[in-house]
């Protein structure tokens, strides 16, 4: 009996060995366990180089809530038209910044520091918390997390645009990777930023993790694009084709296999955007079209709390527009953009907060821009000294950087 | 909820689960409340339309196996009131711009009328499966006497908006059967399901980014870029729709029904009778049996089973779209299948030449020249616009001009916004070229059954792995659901 038990057991074992279904479930565990449990268990520092966390691009935003420095005299929250604003227009003082300017974590705005400064003759610190694809609902975030966090920011500027409430290509506003990256972290108060970091990793590390599963694909994917185009000899997207149009140099950098398909975006040189800044005007046309009303709706009622917050705990703040090519702007839907420029003006005279449009036909031509919407180096300087003569004529900022220099005395 | 979403790979194992766990009795109820879950996820409003047409089928099914003294004029009401649906919600657009452009003719002035009705998904199957049953039962067939086993038989999400379009008495007498889960229905289902997605994310979608690209503008082009076009969009159809059905089907086995294949291997047919043979099976057999030999078959004088061959394959056309491309590609096809019928004519008074036609030689010709006619149908399926599609084809067939040159660089095609798709595709559509034939014949003859199971394991494994790293971010609805 026991006997016969024994070989109807060997059976259903046998059996299940050779069932497809069976053996697809294993062999995906299988990768699963070594792409998440243990690659990372046994190379640390290897798995850490690879796949750097994509929470990365919110670092400086992070390094930020989680530090008790002093607080700067100003705190610019703005997305990447802030961001390459700041970075063109450092560069321009600062050749040597050109690799800085891609590095996630760069939080000055030196140009428009100094400008400041020169205007308002007083010592002014400017901390650039511009993120790449930040969202309308990702300032209050971060700002919400920061008066949550017993910070009290001297000023802020939060420099926004259409595209930041109306983006078709970005999750809702629970789900961008800001607000993902953000609610993560329990950010210790007091804490060193290498501790901060470290949850990053001990989080990236955890077995099993879908995030780390999603990156090692992305490493093979674009590990995989970057061997293609070595042996094609082609470039591997439209910017970097647009990048080397017309040019007989090698298609890609030595160093592209360690590279995301974001940094290298990033790596266009301006002469090249300069050539045609209309050029990716049909991202737009994918970003804006169909309007998506209810992401809109989300995106203000996050913002207008942003406002209200502020006002509540008497922050100074100062809402800009960013300016934007004409064709960008036009393609916005009419209903959305109404009611874009309407929300605007009247959340900010509501809560008496300063609202600045930048978005000036009469200031800013299309010379001035690398692309359909970020600021060249021309239009970042001519931005930044518009910029600061308005903070400086419709706010308390002169006030208020003479206190800070007084108690600095 | 696509296939190739999260969300069906979610909702599939649960329903999966719960089928198996519910008792006998219970399981059918479940199974049409989840494929209802499933067709409410689209468009919840058209739950309104789907239901009373399925509840109104059935009772005049019943009726007329009642009244079969009246049969022929029950059956003629019942599917006029089928296809009156399907015209409102399919065709009334298409009729309307129609006149609107025929008085723009006679008139020199457009009214521009247009009418604003969404296509409900799948209405297209939904109609023929209720056509096919009447039809059915004024054959004599019993009706179904449960309405949610008909009300299943109809919507079972596995097959509901891109069929196959299924037979009633063999799908309902396995929903009838007391099912016990089987690991063979998972060995056979879920490779399935994987070889499918692999079709729709890896090849489908890869090739759609390059014909839309060649379909958009095909002016900028030459013959040669038309024709790897027109390859890619080939290959695009015929993986698109068959990845939805190996979905369906490989869905399908994890509840223990088995659903017949819809494709076999069209790309290597000899002729064109035989590319119907093995392309959409389910709607070629349907048009067959309830469009084909209702109105004559291959009864009477050459030209009258010409005429129906034609009018079959017109209205076959038709039924993919509201559209006159679609028209035009069924006549393509009728034509088609009216000069390759013609020469089977021809070939019994050359008995002579007998050897030549049984040769390998005129086999390897006839499947080239099938593959390449089929391949020029594809461009009147893709293009909407009937002066473009024929301008793509005169180019393609004349061979002028072999190259464009624009900025001095011949087969601009290397030099669009996507350098590395391009290639890429290019070198996907060049190798299912010359792979099309070899591999079509080793999967006929079963050739792959040898292999041993842990190393077909590992293949479908590294699908799923690559499906995960190249598959796009926005997810492209299946070519067969605007039908």
């Amino acid at each position: 009996m026991a006997a016969e038990q024994t070989t109807t057991k060997q059976k259903g074992w046998r059996r299940l060995a050779s069932s497809p279904f069976v053996l697809i479930v294993v062999f995906l565990i299988g990768v699963d366990a070594i792409a998440t449990g243990l690659i990372p268990t046994f190379l640390p520092e290897w798995y850490q180089e690879q796949f750097p966390s994509p929470d990365r691009h919110c670092n400086k935003a992070i390094k930020y809530l989680s530090a008790n420095d002093n607080e700067p005299s100003v705190v610019v929250l703005g997305s990447s038209l802030m961001r390459t604003a700041a970075e063109v227009s450092d560069m321009s003082i600062n050749k040597e910044l050109h690799e800085q300017r891609f590095a996630n974590d760069y939080s000055k705005a030196t140009y428009f520091e100094n400008q400041l400064k020169k205007d308002l003759g007083a010592d002014v610190s400017v901390l650039n918390l511009a993120l790449r694809g930040c969202m309308a609902s990702d300032y209050e975030l971060i700002f919400q997390r920061a008066i949550e966090l017993g910070k009290r920011p001297n000023f802020v500027v939060v420099a926004t645009a259409p595209a930041e409430f109306m983006s078709n290509d970005q999750p809702l506003v629970n789900n961008t990777y800001v607000h993902q990256s953000l609610l993560k972290y329990k950010f210790p108060q007091g804490k060193p930023f290498y501790e901060v970091a470290s949850q990053n990793i001990e989080r990236t590390l955890a077995p099993h993790n879908l995030n780390a599963v999603e990156q090692f694909f992305t490493y093979l994917r674009l590990h995989g694009a970057a061997y293609l185009s070595d042996v094609s000899g082609h470039p591997t997207d439209l910017f970097r084709a647009a990048a080397y149009k017309g040019s007989k140099a090698p298609m890609l950098p030595a160093a592209y296999a360690k590279r995301t398909k974001l940094d290298l975006e990033d790596e266009i040189s301006d002469t090249v955007k300069q050539h045609n800044p209309l050029a990716d005007l049909s991202h737009y046309k994918m970003r804006y079209y169909p309007p998506n009303v209810n992401l809109y709706n989300q995106h203000e009622k996050n913002f207008g709390e942003m406002i209200r917050l502020a006002h509540e705990n008497a922050i100074p703040l100062v809402v800009v527009n960013m300016p934007i090519t004409g064709p960008n702007r036009d393609l916005v839907d009419p209903t959305l953009r109404e009611r874009y420029y309407n929300f605007l003006k009247d959340t900010t005279e509501k809560y008496h907060v300063a609202y600045i449009d930048m978005d000036d036909h009469r200031l800013f031509s299309l010379t001035d821009f690398e692309d359909c919407s970020h600021l060249n180096s021309r239009g970042g300087k001519k931005f930044f000294s518009a910029l600061a003569q308005n903070l400086i004529k419709k706010t308390d900022l002169s006030s208020i950087a003479a206190t800070k220099t007084s108690s600095a005395l | 909820m696509l296939f190739t979403t999260l969300q069906y790979l979610i909702f599939l194992p649960c329903v999966v689960a719960l089928f198996w766990v519910l008792p006998h009795k219970m399981r059918l109820p479940m199974l049409l409340l989840a494929s209802y879950i499933f067709y409410m996820s689209w468009i919840p409003q058209f739950i309104l339309l789907i239901v009373p047409m399925t509840f109104l089928n059935w009772v005049w099914g019943a009726f007329m196996h009642r009244h079969m003294e009246k049969r022929k004029l029950l059956l003629g009401i019942g599917i006029g009131l089928n296809l009156l649906t399907l015209g409102i919600f399919k065709y009334a657009g298409f009729a309307v711009t129609t006149a609107a452009a025929t008085v723009g003719l006679l008139t020199h002035h457009n009214p521009g009328w247009v009418t604003n009705i969404i296509l409900p998904l799948g209405i297209s199957f939904f109609t023929f499966e209720f056509i096919h049953y009447l039809f059915e039962i004024y054959r004599g067939n019993k009706p179904v006497n449960s309405f949610v086993l008909f009300a299943l038989f109809a919507a079972f999400f596995p097959t509901q908006i891109a069929g196959p379009v299924k037979r009633y008495p063999d799908f309902v007498a396995q929903m009838l059967e007391e099912k016990k889960p089987h690991l063979s229905d998972f060995d056979e289902g879920v490779p399935l399901i994987i070889t499918g997605m692999a079709k729709k994310l890896l090849l489908a979608n890869n090739l759609s980014t390059f014909v839309q690209m060649g379909f958009a503008d095909p002016n900028v082009y030459g013959a040669v870029e038309l024709w790897l076009f027109a390859y890619a969009f080939a290959f695009q159809i015929y993986f698109d729709f068959s990845a939805y059905t190996d979905i369906g089907r490989g869905s399908a086995m994890l509840f223990g029904y088995h659903i017949p294949i819809n494709f076999n291997l069209p790309f290597i047919a000899a002729n064109m009778a035989d590319f119907w043979k093995r392309w959409h099976i389910s709607l070629s057999t349907w048009l067959r049996d309830y469009l084909f030999i209702p109105i004559g078959g291959s009864r009477g004088t050459k030209w009258k089973v010409n005429w129906n061959l034609f009018v079959t394959m017109a209205l076959g056309g038709l039924w993919h779209g509201a559209s006159w491309n679609f028209v035009v590609w069924g006549i393509y096809h009728g034509i088609c299948l009216i000069v390759h019928r013609e020469f089977v004519g021809v070939k019994a008074k050359l008995p002579q030449l007998q050897k030549f036609w049984d040769s390998k030689v005129f086999h390897a010709l006839s499947m080239l020249l099938t593959f390449n006619a089929v391949v020029v149908g594809c461009v009147f399926f893709g293009m909407t616009n009937i002066s473009a599609a024929f301008n793509f084809v005169k180019k393609m067939v004349l061979f002028h001009p072999i190259f464009t040159s624009v900025e001095g660089h011949q087969f601009i095609v290397l030099k669009q916004e996507m350098p590395l798709v391009v290639p890429v595709v290019i070198a996907m559509t060049l190798t299912l070229l010359v792979i099309n034939y070899p591999l079509g014949k080793l999967i006929e003859k079963r050739a792959f059954n040898v292999v041993p199971v842990p190393v077909k394991a590992v293949y479908w494994s590294a699908l799923v792995v690559l499906m995960i790293t190249f598959m796009s971010n926005a997810a492209q609805p299946f070519i067969y659901f605007q039908f």
